[in-house]
């Protein structure tokens, strides 16, 4: 077959080349490694039940951090996007600072803000509430490092989408909730859950900004990578490397469910919002 | 299905500093197709769009029936509108997109399912799409897309049916058949409707009425017939199409242009400058002078389109300045016309302006 668009060979090879050398070699050596070290060490290091906790707050840490982002980063897209106002450029930039900030820097000022004599803490700590050294404060750090994410993925498309689509809708009757609801919503689906799956990947593997202020309570608050530092420290590779390949399967299987979501959601759920408001 | 005539009273939109409309007063009658024509930058889409309630007026009122909707929202106006890029939602089906509207609605408005359905094949009927319904619009061509958009917007049905340059995207020979089928569907629906294009031929073919707006202000009104044969400015005749521009003087026996003096009945003080237009239809040509007043004219360019020549002279009395002339091919092989002959052009008809209103 003779194809329209030449260089296939050429660029398939070189991304093959690529991603072996950045992301399949690595982690074909890390199983390597685990296997390496013999089936009991594995199965001692996963079975480990301060492992079973970690991992049990890193992933809902994580998620819950990503639902947050989806929906707050919608809502600043939008601002962003739709509106003008004094400062807009700065605003747009301030957006990409978790990228930028070197992540242990915005662990120690959350910490000191959310202790319980920071400015945030203290104020909250009449009222009962602990955020520093517990899973809340962990969910805060991951919220922040993963917030530009869902903006980025939706500014553009909601930029790209025609506003005469949202006052045809308005023509027919719609109010601005249903016009929402049914028109913009669907068409943003897509953005807003790739980028709320890659605020979920990077929050799995964050560790310099969580660290602080989460405090490190073994079955409490400790996150998965720490569990991997920790072994680290002690020389313990094999354990280490444990860790990291049931980490890693576990993140390639939710990334993966993610992706088969956005590919189902982004074809089904127009459809399905307008049979709901039947 | 209850249609509604449209009255617009002293409207006035100003951004900023630029008037966009001046002081506009038109009314649209009931069940009345009306063509609101003009160059990009009149104010036409801005009109129509405020009659929809998507831009609000600085000054005036806008009136359904004699009632005031000036300040009603645009989703309570019951208005069918039809963008030029038919703004269709892309995530779903025809049949849904039709359907929008109806379901839309609050409950106690809402028809039922079966009611909804029976009235989205009735609108695919209707539009000519029959089993294109499950499709989606990017399996659509762009007069297909078009005809989805207008059935849209009947589904609800509106009291008036407001076109925004619907035929603008679309190629010329989709754009002449849909240009057509309106004019078939509105005799069908005899829904109040109004139209914006900047085509003068798709105006006048298609609408019972034209009004014609420039820089915010509107030029003329009237029947196609009355816009094409009577062109009440210098600005209507060199909008509607090539006239060809002729710079004079009045004289007490007529308009002297270059030499020759054509008799006029129109009352211009004497030694004015002046400028007449004429059509190249409108214009005869002689190998003699005879008896009337011609111009002499040297034929530079002879061009046959099937039944008609289109015929360019540069004029023997201003060396510089061409004028076109149409002649249908029968008339065009008996006088058996060449270039480079030296011709006597007859003006049969045309109209005259003061000079100085052509300078604006």
């Amino acid at each position: 077959m003779k194809r329209t668009l030449p260089g296939f060979p050429l660029s398939f090879g070189f991304m093959m080349f690529y991603m072996s050398f950045i992301v399949f070699i690595p982690l074909i050596a890390l199983v390597w490694y685990t296997m390496g070290s013999g089936w009991e060490a594995f199965w001692n290091a996963i079975t480990d039940p301060r492992l079973f906790a970690a991992l049990r707050l890193s992933f809902s840490a994580s998620f819950i951090a990503a639902i947050i982002n989806g929906v707050f980063g919608l809502l600043i897209a939008w601002v962003l996007v739709r509106y003008d106002f004094f400062g807009k450029r700065i605003m747009d930039g301030m957006i990409d600072l978790p990228f930028a900030l070197p992540t242990a820097v915005a662990g120690i000022a959350l910490t000191s803000l959310y202790a319980e004599n920071g400015w945030i803490g203290s104020l909250l700590a009449p009222l009962g509430i602990q955020v520093a050294f517990t899973p809340i404060g962990v969910t805060i750090a991951l919220t922040f490092i993963g917030l530009p994410f869902v903006v980025r993925m939706v500014e553009p498309v909601l930029r790209s989408l025609d506003q005469e689509t949202e006052e045809a809708a308005g023509l027919l009757g719609a109010s601005p909730f249903t016009i929402f609801n049914t028109v913009l919503l669907p068409l943003l689906t897509p953005a807003i859950l790739a980028g709320m799956t890659l605020a979920f990947a990077r929050a799995l593997g964050e560790y310099g900004s969580v660290v602080f202020i989460a405090g490190n309570i073994p079955m409490q608050t400790e996150i998965v990578p720490l569990l991997i530092m920790n072994k680290l420290e002690q020389f313990d590779y094999a354990g280490a490397t444990a860790i990291a390949t049931v980490m890693l399967a576990l993140s390639f299987l939710l990334l993966l469910g993610a992706n088969i979501l956005q590919w189902w959601l982004s074809r089904k759920l127009g459809q399905k919002v307008v049979d709901s408001s039947r | 299905m209850n249609t509604m005539s449209i009255t617009i009273t002293g409207i006035t939109k100003d951004f900023g500093k630029t008037k966009v409309l001046k002081n506009i007063n038109l009314t649209v009658k009931e069940g009345e197709l009306l063509a609101l024509l003009g160059p990009s930058g009149s104010g036409k889409t801005t009109l129509l769009r405020m009659i929809a309630g998507l831009e609000h007026a600085s000054k005036g009122d806008i009136f359904f029936d004699g009632n005031n909707m000036t300040n009603v929202n645009a989703k309570d106006r019951n208005v069918g509108f039809v963008f030029q890029h038919y703004a269709l939602f892309s995530h779903m089906k025809v049949k849904d997109n039709i359907a929008y509207g109806l379901r839309v609605k609050k409950k106690k408005d809402r028809p039922t399912k079966s009611q909804i359905d029976s009235k989205v094949n009735e609108l695919l009927e209707l539009v000519k799409l029959e089993g294109l319904g499950e499709r989606y619009p990017s399996q659509l061509s762009g007069g297909q897309k078009q005809r989805v958009a207008l059935a849209r917007s009947l589904a609800i049905e509106p009291s008036v049916l407001l076109l925004d340059e619907p035929f603008g995207a679309l190629d010329a020979q989709v754009r002449k058949e849909l240009r057509r089928w309106l004019r078939t569907l509105h005799k069908q629906t005899g829904v109040t409707t109004v139209f914006v294009t900047h085509d003068q031929e798709e105006a006048l073919d298609v609408a019972d009425q034209v009004i014609v707006l420039n820089d915010g202000e509107i030029i003329q009104e009237g029947t196609p017939s009355d816009i094409y044969d009577s062109p009440n400015s210098p600005f209507m005749y060199r909008f509607l199409g090539n006239a060809n521009e002729l710079k004079g003087t009045a004289t007490k026996e007529g308009i002297s242009i270059g030499g020759v003096t054509l008799a006029s009945g129109e009352p211009l003080a004497d030694g004015e400058n002046v400028v007449s237009y004429v059509r190249p239809h409108e214009i005869s040509l002689a190998h003699t002078s005879g008896n009337d007043h011609r111009l002499e004219v040297e034929i530079t360019k002879t061009h046959p389109v099937g039944p008609i020549v289109f015929i360019e002279a540069r004029r023997l009395d201003r060396a510089q300045e061409h004028i076109e002339i149409e002649l249908s091919k029968g008339t065009f092989d008996n006088l058996s016309i060449k270039v480079g002959d030296i011709m006597y052009a007859h003006v049969e008809r045309f109209r005259t302006f003061q000079a100085n209103e052509y300078m604006i």
